[in-house]
């Protein structure tokens, strides 16, 4: 199964033993390179939040998301953290451009009103 | 009101593109059902009974005349002709076909609206006090907050995917309109001698099938940290909430299983840990959303109104003091015999448009009772507008009173329903016919909910009413003594359960002990909160203990 990254292309990275931050503790991930990290199913997103949870405690290594993430999660993904995310072959043959960028901004990127370009009334 | 940026726009767009594509791929069989399931709900699209069903959001219950118009338009040209305003400010549309959704989210981009996080496990739209903005003593509009709510929350990377659905709703006054203590995020906003704006937190209140009134978190929270404590909130959330079991994954059974002590521990250090100075929220943005909502008005004498009693009577039950001298705030009450609760056809739709253009500032809210509401009408005009609504029938003054039922859709659309709500509502309209006898009994909310999902509210309900099966049968449970405001309760259950036909009777035993009993001006619930349920068990099930 292919492992994509934020621009669609396909990258060959050996993908760890699966971490799971609740019962190992998340100072050994931090201390690792390389972490991978699980969906359960399509509708599991527990581990976007343990994305955002390393990433704002500063790890700095490469996160790859496996499970059935599916092309609608991909920019979900990419936008938490994740360097890579696998998908099934038959999603990598449907990838077009709107799962990877479905949206070309983002409120979370940018929360700050005064800084959109808010037309006069 | 909130007018749309640039980037608003293009996001509401885009999510239209999106969906299209989705549901492309999901009609050439590329996109399993389980899958596509979770996407249209999260553009609140539901398969019911008959047909697809589309919840629109209204984001914090505040309407243009131009944007319920295209609603009107909507319902004649994709439904047949009417919609249902829900207890969350939201319309829902329960006709249109599934290939017909993208065309009428496209529609709604035009006039600034979305179908975005109306349903499915990621934050909903934010709820709030229907009187926003024009009601007296407010620390501030909360449509400010619940709108950078709206956009902190709209397609949230992290929190998409969340256990269960996540309500929030938010009020900046003392009386609570928006039942704050029952939702999974409640904040209540207040003026602080030190931050000038601070907030109450609370968290883990839900109805449902386990109901549980909400916990205060925290006090006095620096307006300013808003996003960071959210964000505390909801990480904690999606990283340990239950996800084995979709009746077990709510917040408040988290906090409950946790808590509460150990919970707002587990927040407190990830807002310590996460909080980014990106997430504060900047007075330039809080000062530039509140002169979008402001609207100017000169206080002005009140102008003398005619005695005419039946004017008199509708002016007393449906309007509102408004903060500014003057004008006062109107309450249309969808609650009228032979109408399902909340519903209104296209054409009433267009009515209240144009009264709004021509009294109320082109405004119009939506409330959690499933009314609908003219924030700012002078009182020069209100004679006017009362003849004008009179004339449409939608001057009905029974606002808070016993027929203004708040009911689901029932069994007659919705597929999750044990027993049907409306013919229920309709059953008190005719036994509570005379208007005298309901002004007599006073302030009294009936609330019905065709199952134990609870989307009628009826654990909060004065009286509430729950459809629950029995063998294939709809029967109902009665609980009494409920309450949505400050210091919210939860109804206790008076007795067996009861088919269809015995429903009214009871409620008429409870009323008729009830007018025998109570104190002078006192309200039903307080006569339930100071007699207790035994005796009016008695009353309900004619049960003679002498």
């Amino acid at each position: 199964m292919p492992l994509i990254t934020l621009n669609g292309t396909v990258v060959n990275l050996e993908i760890p033993k699966v971490t799971e931050p609740e019962s190992e503790g998340i100072q050994d991930a931090l201390a690792t390179d390389v972490v991978a990290l699980s969906f359960e199913h399509a509708n599991d997103g527990r581990s976007f939040s343990w994305a955002g949870l390393l990433r704002s405690e500063g790890f700095s290594g490469t996160l790859i998301g496996v499970g059935p993430i599916g092309l609608d999660r991909l920019a979900y993904s990419f936008q938490v953290g994740f360097d890579a995310v696998q998908l099934s072959d038959h999603e990598y043959a449907e990838l077009k451009e709107i799962h990877l960028r479905p949206f070309e901004w983002s409120y979370q990127q940018d929360p700050h009103l005064t800084d959109h370009e808010i037309p006069s009334p | 009101m909130y007018q749309y940026a640039a980037v608003d726009q293009n996001l509401v767009e885009a999510r239209v593109k999106q969906f299209r594509e989705q549901l492309e791929r999901y009609q050439e069989g590329l996109l399993p059902e389980d899958s596509f399931k979770t996407l249209r709900l999260q553009n609140g699209v539901y398969i019911q009974t008959h047909a697809p069903m589309l919840r629109v959001a209204i984001p914090y219950g505040t309407l243009s005349s131009t944007q319920l118009r295209k609603l009107a338009q909507i319902a004649r040209t994709y439904d047949k002709g009417y919609g249902h305003f829900t207890t969350r400010q939201n319309i829902q549309f329960n006709w249109p076909t599934l290939e017909s959704v993208p065309d009428i989210l496209e529609e709604l981009s035009v006039v600034q609206m979305h179908a975005i996080q109306t349903s499915g496990n990621c934050v909903r739209n934010t709820t709030t006090d229907p009187f926003a903005g024009a009601t007296v003593d407010e620390a501030i509009d909360p449509r400010v907050i619940c709108e950078l709510i709206r956009q902190w929350s709209t397609f949230h990377h992290e929190y998409a995917y969340l256990p269960r659905k996540f309500k929030i709703a938010v009020v900046a006054t003392e009386l609570d309109r928006a039942a704050i203590e029952v939702h999974d995020i409640g904040i209540r906003l207040k003026r602080h001698s030190i931050h000038g704006l601070a907030f109450d937190l609370w968290v883990g209140g839900g109805l449902g099938r386990t109901p549980v009134i909400g916990k205060l978190l925290f006090a006095d929270l620096p307006f300013t940290e808003l996003r960071n404590w959210l964000n505390a909130v909801l990480r904690i959330y999606n990283l340990y909430g239950r996800r084995d079991n979709k009746y077990k994954a709510r917040i408040k059974i988290l906090v409950n299983s946790v808590g509460l002590n150990t919970f707002r521990e587990l927040v407190s250090n990830r807002y310590h840990k996460d909080r980014k100075d990106a997430l504060v929220v900047k007075s330039e943005d809080v000062t530039t959303l509140a002169s979008m909502f402001q609207v100017n008005l000169q206080p002005e004498p009140e102008e003398y109104q005619p005695e005419i009693p039946e004017f008199y009577r509708w002016y007393k039950n449906a309007t509102k003091p408004h903060r500014v001298n003057g004008y006062r705030l109107v309450v249309i009450s969808l609650k009228r015999p032979d109408v399902a609760p909340g519903d209104l056809s296209a054409e009433l739709m267009d009515v209240v448009a144009s009264l709004a253009d021509r009294f109320s500032q082109s405004e119009i809210r939506t409330t959690h009772d499933q009314n609908l509401v003219l924030p700012h009408v002078h009182t020069k005009d209100l004679f006017s507008l009362w003849e004008a609504l009179s004339n449409q029938g939608l001057a009905y003054p029974n606002v808070g009173l016993i027929s203004d039922v708040i009911a689901c859709p029932g069994l007659d659309f919705c597929s999750l329903a044990n027993a049907p709500t409306l013919s229920l509502a309709d059953a008190i309209h005719q036994e509570f016919a005379s208007l005298e006898e309901q002004i007599n009994i006073g302030p009294l909310e009936i609330k019905i909910s065709g199952c134990m999902n609870a989307c009628g509210h009826h654990h909060i309900g004065h009286i509430g009413i729950l459809g629950v099966d029995k063998k294939g049968t709809p029967w109902y449970q009665l609980t009494v003594g409920g309450r949505d405001q400050k210091g919210a309760v939860l109804g206790e259950r008076i007795g067996p359960a009861v088919e269809h036909d015995e429903v009214i009777p009871l409620i008429r035993r409870i009323i008729d002990r009830f007018m025998e009993e109570r104190a002078p001006n006192e309200w039903f619930v307080d006569y339930v909160t100071r007699i207790g349920v035994e005796p009016l068990k008695a009353a309900a099930y004619a049960i003679d203990y002498a």
